[in-house]
């Protein structure tokens, strides 16, 4: 009795799943949405994962640390200009062009692995478009070059001395360090004004040779 | 909507939280269900007992209709869940080794540390076992580690292997997993053990 019971169950328990299975094939896969929902996009703007300092990039760049890539996204005119060295030119208008088969063309360059992309135009604005838009397209670890070209040349190109009443000796270690960076981007000459400043700039020359001497090696 | 964590329904915080009060209502619920006993486990190889093929198909069955369906009525979406990543050879061989494991210890991972937990004295063997596992294979990880990440083929779904509808499928492994149901039933007639003990 008991096992008929039992039975009787398997066979209502296998009667509604095999109704539930019919109903299955009749239900769509819904599209899938190819692109990052704006809440996403917005969650890693917030976290202020968006930006790079112009700092950051200096140093990258110095050490020639082959994780940083640079697109600049202005137009190719103002890239011929002036540009940052060993960026890429992607102008915001060709960032979502298509080729005939409907992949990016600049899919191998806005997906590689493990580099670190910085978007970079005159102020941030433009980047900032470009990131939204690469980022909303699944392109990762894209940054924005905080301030733009403009807040490069203010701080790396030419720095200001930080106010010698206010400053702490983090503003003179940051100051210190852009100094070095201008040298090294060809934005000022060796005469650095304080002494106290000195051996630390001498400091960073010397490494800056070091790195030129690297690359002759290769 | 979901997944809640990863959309922001819950705040990321939460996930450990959750996770641990699933896992115990997840190991209480095994420890119920009997599979604290490899008797039980290993039933299925032997014939007598195949409450382990059961309980799995069972959650996979009902897990597959409740994402298509909130899948479609979008509760749910599909491209952010996380689906493992299949590495062919990897899980050919890291899942013969599982099984032959399965059968000879009588315990998965989890199972065993369900057994451990209520003082079996084979589990905790089998435990011990699996962290000497898990050291060898860190150890030696740079010998295997072509085969532990090669042969990837992404995020695979069956159904976009055979080209059909995740409802199709679904549809598929249904038939198959009361096919199993059914088919198992009649073997277990043949080799029932009626006085097993699954204590001792």
């Amino acid at each position: 009795m008991a096992q008929n019971k039992q039975i009787k169950v398997y066979v209502f328990l296998t009667a509604v799943f095999m109704v539930l299975g019919i109903i299955m094939i009749f239900i769509p896969d819904k599209e899938v949405e190819k692109e990052v929902s704006p809440h996403v996009v917005i969650k890693i703007y917030n976290h202020g994962n968006a930006y790079y300092t112009t700092d950051q990039v200096a140093k990258l760049i110095m050490d020639g640390n082959p994780i940083l890539q640079l697109v600049d996204v202005r137009s190719e005119e103002e890239f011929s200009k002036f540009s940052l060295k060993n960026a890429i030119n992607i102008p915001l208008e060709e960032l979502i062009d298509k080729d005939k088969k409907g992949n990016y063309v600049w899919r191998d360059y806005l997906k590689p692995e493990k580099k670190i992309t910085v978007f970079y135009s005159n102020g941030d604005m433009t980047a900032a478009k470009a990131w939204t838009l690469a980022t909303r397209l699944r392109f990762e670890n894209i940054f924005i070059l905080d301030g733009g070209l403009n807040n490069w040349i203010e701080t790396i190109i030419k720095p200001v001395e930080p106010q010698a009443t206010t400053a702490t000796p983090e503003d003179y270690n940051v100051y210190q360090f852009r100094k070095a960076a201008s040298m090294y981007f060809g934005g000022a000459t060796a005469n650095v004004a304080p002494t106290s400043v000195k051996s630390t700039v001498k400091k960073t020359v010397v490494k800056k040779k070091k790195d030129v001497e690297e690359e002759g090696g290769c | 909507m979901g997944p809640l964590v990863k959309m922001g329904e819950i705040a990321t915080g939460w996930d450990f939280v959750i996770a641990f009060v699933i896992g115990i209502v997840f190991g209480i619920a095994m420890e119920q269900a009997g599979f604290s006993s490899s008797k039980k486990i290993t039933g299925w190889i032997f014939g007598y007992d195949f409450t382990v093929i059961r309980v799995f198909f069972t959650a996979a069955i009902v897990a597959m209709i409740g994402l298509v369906v909130m899948q479609y009525v979008g509760w749910i979406n599909f491209d952010e869940l996380f689906i493992n990543p299949t590495y062919l050879w990897s899980i050919v061989v890291g899942g013969s080794m599982m099984g032959a494991g399965f059968a000879i210890g009588g315990f998965c991972p989890g199972t065993s540390v369900v057994a451990v937990a209520i003082g079996k004295k084979d589990a905790m063997v089998f435990f011990v076992g699996i962290l000497i596992g898990v050291f060898i294979f860190s150890e030696g990880y740079p010998i295997w580690e072509e085969l532990y990440n090669g042969s990837a083929y992404g995020q695979l779904l069956i159904s976009d292997v055979l080209g059909v509808s995740k409802g199709v499928w679904a549809f598929i492994f249904i038939i198959f997993a009361f096919g199993t149901f059914w088919g198992t039933a009649a073997i277990r007639k043949k080799y029932a053990h009626k006085e097993l003990d699954y204590n001792n």
